[in-house]
């Protein structure tokens, strides 16, 4: 890169301002943004739609805010990830009952800690797990409104490397996890979404590492659409 | 009444809660009030234990398939608790020294008084105990009588206190690492010194000590001979100085203390780190079954070795090398190790560095062809048994058998394994195969040169390459390591922070760092291309729980690589 001027500084740093920002405000920006859709009266020509018929097929896709539930996690990681989930739901007959199947992932760059102490070590890990998630779901549709919940098994696959070690950890598991949803119907087919999960699952590490498990479940709190078919 | 009740009802309750107090204070602090104890561990159970959870227990003698160990009370019940097989011998050993027998099991002796502690008090005998198969322990034995003998056993004595660190003296056991074979630099200077090795010279010199009729260590036959010794290796130019200390011995069947007695030793200074020290010995005095005092002529017992030190002292004088080389030649073993007890005992009081320890006894005789050499070595030491075989390999090809034998402890090397250095014998036959041991008909004529020749050139060549020969560039001054751990949520990392000095000849232009998992072992790159700076961090990502050992090498304009320094741990281990 060529040198700099004086504008060129102040963007340079109002980019890096900016991604910071970005990083810790977009999920918040999106749930508040969703919260209001979804408490806002129906318009006239979205509440002719309420009243048509609906598929048994939903498909959704969420992203939001998550707290790790483990200790060790949040002082590598911080405690704000931007888990995003996308979601299919099969209503079975008209009794609310039905079965979700669906993916979450997450990504993000923390610090290793200083062994016994949570103090930085300055030596950059990025962690990244995804999870295939099944299970039943009941929900039950209330006007324009529709209240859900379920639990299911999922399977999570992990990764974890440190930039500067060239080392890098892989494994998987099965662990258990828990949603509720509330949607709002916006269109025939659209609605606004909000969910929150709770996820279980504890990690072993390498043997040879000596330590112990580490939970890397915990609270997600999410917003998005779903379409349904 | 009712009252009268309630204050029946109070008493009894006060009653119950001091009864309960009585029981907590009774049942529980024994532990922590406790001292040290005695205990046996098998090493298979020394296998799942982390070297911070044997920290504070001290290796009182290593046993083939157990450690005998020292060490607070609370941390022994701690690792039962754990499931960690432990068993408690003696809960209070401060005053007492236990014999652990060999052989059959001991009976008991009637004709030793009772012990008593610094007070008087009575200290209670204790019943032999097994400890594995074929070894025993026995009480509590006064320090001033002689050991007990029998028939078809050994004896080994031992203390509670003091001893090496257990993570130390079992790191190898408590780390699994597994005995790696030694990679041995090549360098013709060695090979040109053990090919200089002379048989006719071995056999002068062990006609020449043979020639004092007997060199038991309580006749004037022993100074005689340390007076010879002292004068060949002054007139080699070397500095030689007398190591003088007394010891108790048997004069005509009536027991003395203060028997003077003397070691010779005899210093080829290092070049690079003179404090750092390789220790070649064996003893000079000898014994004879019959008429000891009056004709014990000791050529293969220990004849042999100690012409091995005059061979080897005399070539290595030629020097130079980075690390120094020291010669001893022991008085008074066959009384019981005294003189190299009292050599090993205050090179640890003074914080000597001796990389390791080259002990040769009976190297002459050979009762087959072709003989073997046995090497023998306990656990922490077992790096210097490959060493020695594949130095020997490279310079000096003899058959060699390397023997894993903490028990075999009837040479000048026990000394150095109790004061926590790294040693090991080399003998023809560590089961004794020479009928003249110990007799007046154990003469030059019985020996095999050619053998001790061989002998010599190996352990020559091992004292050279654990040295090492001098040569341009310099390598680095006085490394020191510092480690500390990162974790992240699945791994750990140990970061070791090395820092060293630039060598003397301020030749260097980079340098190199290596890593071991043992000491002085076969040591792996760990820098790709070389460092320019004085310092280098290296992240272990695997095993991060295992010592690591480092030696850095500089590099100079011309791309030579200079020698290893001085090695160093990562100071993960406490001692």
């Amino acid at each position: 890169m060529g040198r700099l001027d004086g504008n060129d500084q102040r963007l340079a740093s109002g980019v890096g301002a900016r991604g910071s920002l970005t990083a810790g405000h977009r999920p918040l920006a999106t749930v508040l943004t969703l919260a209001a859709v979804l408490l806002a009266p129906p318009a006239r020509a979205q509440g002719s739609g309420a009243t048509a018929p609906e598929g048994p097929l939903s498909v959704s896709v969420t992203a939001g805010a998550g707290v790790p539930s483990g200790d060790v996690f949040r002082d590598v990681y911080g405690s704000a990830l931007v888990p995003v989930v996308g979601q299919v739901d099969l209503r079975i007959g008209t009794s609310g009952f039905g079965v979700f199947g669906g993916l979450r992932w997450v990504s993000v760059s923390g610090e290793a800690v200083v062994e016994n102490s949570s103090e930085p070590g300055g030596e950059r890990v990025k962690f990244t797990m995804t999870s295939w998630r099944v299970g039943p779901a009941w929900g039950v549709q209330r006007g324009p409104w529709r209240f859900g919940a379920g639990a299911g098994l999922a399977y999570n696959s992990y990764r974890e490397e440190w930039e500067s070690a060239r080392l890098s950890i892989e494994d998987s598991g099965i662990g258990a996890m828990f949603q509720g949803n509330v949607e709002r119907r916006l269109t025939r087919r659209l609605s606004a979404l909000l969910r929150v999960e709770y996820s279980l699952f504890e990690a072993d590490p390498p043997e040879d590492t000596g330590l112990g498990s580490v939970a890397l479940g915990g609270i997600d709190i999410g917003g998005g659409v779903a379409i349904r078919f | 009444m009712p009252t009268r009740t309630l204050a029946g009802r109070g008493r009894r309750f006060a009653a119950a809660l001091l009864l309960l107090a009585a029981l907590a204070v009774f049942a529980h602090p024994r532990i922590e009030a406790a001292g040290d104890a005695l205990a046996r561990i098998d090493k298979a159970a020394l296998a799942k234990l982390t070297l911070d959870e044997v920290e504070g227990l001290r290796s009182v003698l290593e046993l083939r398939a157990s450690w005998l160990v020292a060490g607070p009370l609370a941390t022994l019940e701690r690792l039962a608790r754990a499931g960690i097989p432990v068993e408690v011998i003696d809960r209070d050993p401060a005053a007492r020294w236990f014999e652990v027998t060999i052989g059959p099991e001991p009976k008991g002796d009637s004709r030793r008084p009772p012990l008593a502690d610094a007070r008087g008090r009575e200290v209670p005998q204790l019943a032999p105990v097994p400890l594995e198969q074929g070894v025993w322990i026995t009480a509590a034995v006064d320090q001033a009588a002689g050991p007990s003998t029998m028939p078809g056993s050994r004896v080994i004595r031992v203390s509670a206190a003091g001893g090496p660190a257990l993570a130390v003296a079992a790191q190898r056991v408590i780390q699994r690492v597994p005995a790696a074979r030694a990679e041995v630099r090549d360098d013709p200077r060695i090979a040109a010194l053990a090919a200089e090795v002379s048989p006719d010279r071995l056999r002068t010199s062990v006609e020449a000590l043979q020639s004092f009729q007997t060199r038991d260590a309580t006749t004037t036959g022993a100074l005689s001979a340390a007076n010879f010794l002292y004068d060949y290796f002054r007139g080699l130019g070397l500095a030689t100085r007398y190591e003088d200390f007394t010891f108790p011995g048997t004069i005509d069947g009536v027991r003395v203390t203060g028997l003077p007695a003397t070691n010779i030793v005899v210093t080829i200074p290092g070049s690079v780190s003179p404090d750092q020290v390789v220790v070649v010995g064996a003893h000079y005095d000898s014994f004879g079954r019959e008429q000891t005092r009056v004709f014990a002529p000791g050529a293969d017992d220990n004849g042999s070795g100690t012409a091995a030190l005059m061979e080897i002292a005399r070539l290595l004088a030629r020097g130079p090398f980075d690390f120094s080389v020291r010669i001893v030649a022991f008085g008074a073993e066959e009384y019981g190790l005294h003189g190299s007890r009292a050599h090993a005992t205050a090179a640890r009081a003074a914080g000597e560095r001796i990389l390791a320890v080259l002990n040769l006894d009976m190297i002459g005789y050979t009762d087959r062809v072709p003989e073997d050499l046995d090497v023998v070595v306990d656990t922490a030491s077992e790096w210097l048994g490959s060493r020695y075989i594949a130095v020997a390999d490279k310079y000096a090809p003899l058959p060699i058998a390397r023997r894993l034998d903490p028990l075999l402890r009837a040479s000048d090397h026990a000394p150095f394994w109790d004061n926590g250095y790294h040693a090991m014998l080399g003998i023809e036959d560590a089961v004794l195969n020479n009928p003249y041991y110990h007799r007046a008909t154990d003469r030059v004529e019985t020996l095999n040169f050619d053998f001790a020749a061989g002998v010599v050139r190996a352990t020559l060549a091992v004292a050279a390459d654990l040295a090492q020969p001098s040569r341009a560039p310099a390598p680095p001054v006085g490394p020191s390591a510092r480690t500390g751990f990162l974790r992240s949520l699945l791994s750990r990392v140990k970061l070791t922070e090395l820092a060293w000095s630039p060598p003397s000849d301020r030749a260097a232009v980079g340098y190199h760092v290596y890593r071991s998992p043992t000491p002085h072992g076969t040591y792996q790159r760990v820098t790709g291309s070389p460092v320019t700076a004085t310092s280098f961090t290296d992240r272990v990502t695997s095993a991060a729980d295992q010592v690591a050992y480092y030696v850095v090498t500089a590099v100079d304009g011309a791309g030579r690589e200079s020698n290893y320094s001085v090695e160093v741990d990562d100071g993960t281990i406490r001692r």
